[in-house]
């Protein structure tokens, strides 16, 4: 009896002290969030995060896919394929009849290209996924791929990209890209005046991209909602079990970055100037990523940042200015900082930006600087967990980048993990002095620039600094 | 002194069924109005707290019905002034946080976001509260930083709209449909406005817009909604109550007169031809939000695929246009309502072809109008999609700022289900039917610029 006394006296305790703590205490109590990794019956593989709280189900789907890196002449497909089984339709109803169907259902179904994989999502209320599902296996499996469809598209992208190689802030851009990554096979992906491999794409290519990358072996697929992980299981398998289950896997490109160290001058008639600044850099966004994703906030990211305060606030030269680092290729990234300046504070404002990436690689950031950054990491991370489409994002980057699907357990405690000691190690391994500028302006004058261009077709003349 | 089983058990099944309670109850997602001119959306299991003040009033509420970019400008100047209730600038009112404003035509809003898990949370509302009350009575800045800070809107500026090739036509487009109305000009004003762009002018617009009456508080997390009270009550009690003036602009809507008008822009930075064809015309309604609800199904409609749709018959049908570029009807203002039509047309079809083909094909969906059984499957969509977002407390505060930015009254938020479902295809046929009312209309037409 005085056994049982006590053990109920300790489970009311356990039980109260649930139920008093306030609910951000319960929920930093819980030990993950119960994601679970392993194949279907049909051999997918297929994470899955219960989220009791949510009204809607994502299924967020990519599969590997470097197939167009191997057939350069038919580049556009990487963004045509896609583009063309979503809006086509399937041999039974067509692609206008599909989005309405969809929107009557309440689901949004997207598929679209990565750099090195296609990805997509499938996101609605649970009550009607395996409606929905049928929709996107008759999509994938009996496309329309109606050449007219495909003719438009083609047409709005190649119009798109004359029109980005007017525009100032994508001409830094591409310049900056051209430069870095020279006459190597994936400068094609920043060649575009080469409009033939966007016009020279047929339903045919598009049919046999499907064939060759929308396979089993290849696939992950993260569900994220209240849906349970074995009526998630059987979606899956019913959506994507009729795939062939073997991919043409095609290697990876290889890819060697350059390392121009020079100031580049694009000279146009823009109301506003573009400074876009870097180098090519290996600073990962997976074990180095937290400490990547402090450093370059730190740098430019917000309205605390320091070329915020530098370039906006003490200057009045921009309404804003960036840091961040973008994948290049497998393993090699593109470190750079850019801000969009008053014409007539282009060279003030090149000068305090190179004073200040001094600085920052010189001193490095503080506690100060970084502690409430983590902060806000902690918050943010764990609101964009509770939500289905947003939590389905994550956990697919997560393996994308060869992460553990729980990786999304351990965040707060590797964030916590990161000391300015630590992100100041990586700034001085992966961060030099070795800058190549790019500026869109006016008029050179000033700028002490190694080449001088009207075009983006004339930046191949830029010889490299040795 | 020890317990009887009978208690036990009943303490035991109690707490079971609140545990159970609290595991299983869905996040509370409709808002609370805390106080007068204080709404709180609670959300337990948030790991943010939002705070947003929103004044009911933007550059269309400049002075002599002129919207010169002034509201904008005070915008920057509170969140970059060091004022005594904080010396830092408000842009980085926290430093684990997050803060920014915006600015449009009608309203200026504030935004603060900061992790709940703050030791500090009541303290750091107060001291919201306790900032923007003060703002309600004025703001302090330096003039340099009154200079630079207009240095960075001219910025803006550029960023914007210098660099866009849309910009200026947009601008001549909007002037020529709403003549001589703030509603008509740009938000952040020109090179020119923003060149004269005084801290005076701002004072002058913050003691005659910035006042309880006239703004909102709306914040969400988990916040403690007595404490909430408690602190709101201390800063905001005691402040001026006294209505702000009528809003100009709402009792005199644009002169109307029936023109019409092209306009063309060719731009290499533009990637396909556009036309758009957009009408302002005289519009008078009974109730507001009938209307409303009205135009929201049909935008569904005009947005949509579906048989009859602009897209089934201009892309589809007949082969005229290669994709729509957005159809609209929306009620402008009291007195105006606009509807918009845009596309691409196909390579060998003429920009007059298909300005002719979208001119009739609104004609004629306004006589043929719209059908009952595709209303009810549009209202059905509405409806879903509604009672899905009353579920999820981060779609709440949007939801209720946008409600209220367009002054309509808050009682009547929860009636919009009821007021969707009621609209019959006649409303929207009725609303089809208006658009034929003779008014002022806009050709627009963007190309790319090609060069030999």
């Amino acid at each position: 009896m005085i056994r049982f006394r006590l053990a109920l006296h300790v489970f009311l305790l356990v039980l109260l002290s649930m139920l008093v703590l306030p609910p951000q205490a319960v929920y930093a109590q819980q030990q993950g969030y119960g994601i679970t990794d392993a194949r279907t019956a049909g051999g997918i593989r297929l994470v899955h995060i219960l989220l009791k709280d949510e009204n809607t189900q994502s299924i967020a789907v990519a599969w590997s896919d470097r197939h167009v890196l191997h057939n350069i002449p038919k580049l556009g497909l990487q963004s045509l394929a896609p583009t063309l089984l979503m809006t086509g339709g399937s041999t039974s109803l067509d692609g206008g009849a599909i989005e309405e169907d969809l929107k009557d259902l309440g689901v949004q179904i997207s598929l679209r290209r990565g750099p090195s994989y296609t990805q997509g999502e499938m996101i609605g209320p649970p009550s009607v996924m395996n409606d929905s599902a049928r929709i996107l296996r008759m999509v994938l499996m009996e496309p329309r791929l109606p050449p007219k469809s495909l003719e438009r598209s083609k047409r709005l992208m190649v119009n798109g990209v004359v029109a980005a190689r007017e525009r100032t802030e994508s001409i830094a851009s591409l310049a900056f890209a051209q430069l870095l990554i020279g006459d190597q096979p994936l400068a094609a992906l920043y060649e575009l005046e080469t409009l033939s491999r966007i016009n020279d794409v047929t339903p045919a290519d598009v049919d046999s991209w499907r064939k060759a990358v929308l396979a089993r072996s290849n696939l992950r697929v993260v569900a994220a909602g209240p849906m349970s992980r074995a009526d998630a299981e059987k979606l899956v398998d019913e959506t994507f079990g009729g795939l062939p289950q073997e991919a043409e896997i095609k290697s990876n490109l290889p890819f060697a970055p350059r390392r121009p160290r020079m100031t580049v001058v694009i000279e146009r008639p823009v109301e506003q100037s573009v400074i876009l600044m870097g180098h090519p850099t290996t600073w990962n966004s997976t074990g180095e990523g937290l400490a990547r994703n402090l450093a370059m906030t730190v740098l430019g990211g917000g309205s605390s940042s320091r070329l915020f305060v530098a370039i906006r606030e003490k200057m009045g030269a921009a309404y804003g200015a960036q840091a961040g680092v973008s994948l290049l290729a497998r393993g090699q990234y593109r470190f750079s900082i850019q801000s969009s300046v008053a014409n007539d504070k282009v060279v003030a404002a090149l000068e305090t930006m190179r004073q200040e990436l001094k600085r920052f690689r010189e001193e490095g950031v503080t506690a100060a600087e970084i502690d409430p950054i983590k902060k806000r990491m902690i918050a943010g991370r764990a609101d964009a967990m509770r939500k289905a489409p947003s939590a389905a994002s994550i956990i697919r980057g997560d393996l994308l980048n060869d992460q553990p699907a729980d990786n999304a357990d351990s965040f707060v405690t590797r964030v916590e993990a990161v000391t300015a000691g630590s992100v100041n190690e990586l700034i001085k391994r992966h961060l030099s002095d070795d800058m190549l500028t790019v500026i869109v302006t006016p008029s050179a004058a000033g700028l002490a620039a190694d080449c001088v261009v009207t075009s983006l077709d004339a930046i191949k003349t830029c010889q490299m600094k040795p | 002194m020890g317990l009887s089983r009978a208690v036990v058990m009943a303490t035991v099944s109690a707490c079971l069924a609140i545990l159970a309670f609290v595991l299983v109850q869905p996040a509370q997602a409709l808002e609370r109005l805390v106080r007068d001119r204080v709404f709180l959306v609670p959300d337990p299991k948030a790991q943010s707290i939002n705070f947003q003040m929103l004044v009911l009033a933007g550059c269309a509420d400049e002075a002599g019905n002129d919207c010169k970019g002034i509201a904008h400008y005070l915008e920057h100047l509170v969140l970059v002034g060091r004022n005594a209730e904080n010396r830092e600038s408000a842009m980085r009112f926290f430093s684990d946080g997050n803060s920014n404003g915006y600015t449009t035509s009608r309203v200026t809003g504030y935004t603060h976001q900061f992790p709940a898990a703050a030791p500090d949370v009541a303290d750091r509302l107060d001291r919201l509260f306790g900032f923007y009350a003060a703002r309600l009575k004025g703001f302090e800045i330096s003039p340099e930083d009154a200079v630079r800070e207009r240095n960075v809107v001219m910025q803006e500026y550029n960023w914007r709209y210098g660099s866009s090739p849309y910009a200026a036509t947009g601008r001549e487009v909007s002037r020529f449909l709403y003549p001589d109305h703030p509603l008509g000009q740009p938000v952040i004003g020109s090179p020119e406005l923003i060149s004269a762009f005084s801290v005076e002018a701002s004072r002058a617009f913050l003691e005659r817009w910035y006042k309880l009456s006239n703004v909102y508080f709306i914040l969400s997390g988990p916040v403690d909604e007595a404490q909430l009270r408690t602190i709101a009550d201390r800063h905001l009690n005691g402040l001026e109550m006294s209505p702000p003036p009528a809003r100009e602009w709402v009792r005199t809507p644009p002169r109307l007169a029936q023109e019409q008008r092209s306009f063309r822009h060719e731009d290499r930075r533009i990637a396909e031809t556009t036309v758009t064809i957009s009408r302002a015309i005289p519009f008078n309604d009974s109730d507001r939000l009938k209307t409303l609800a009205a135009t929201l199904v049909l935008n569904e409609f005009l947005r949509s695929k579906l048989k009859g749709s602009p897209h089934s018959v201009l892309v589809e049908q007949d082969g005229i246009a290669s994709g729509m570029r957005g159809a609209s009807v929306r009620r402008f203002m009291d007195g105006v309502l606009t509807t918009s039509i845009g596309a691409t047309p196909e390579p060998e079809i003429s920009v007059e072809r298909l300005t002719t083909a979208m001119q009739s094909y609104m004609d004629q969906l306004s006589e043929r109008g719209l059908d009952e059984a595709t209303v009810e499957r549009l209202k059905r969509r509405f409806a879903q999609s509604y009672e899905r977002s009353l579920a999820d407390p981060q779609r709440a505060p949007g939801r209720l700022i946008d409600w209220l930015g367009e002054n309509l009254p808050y009682e009547r938020l929860k009636d919009t289900p009821a007021i969707v479902a009621a609209v019959t295809a006649a409303d929207i046929n009725a609303l089809l039917k208006a658009q034929n009312t003779p008014g002022r209309q806009a050709t627009v037409v963007f190309a790319p610029k090609v060069t030999q």
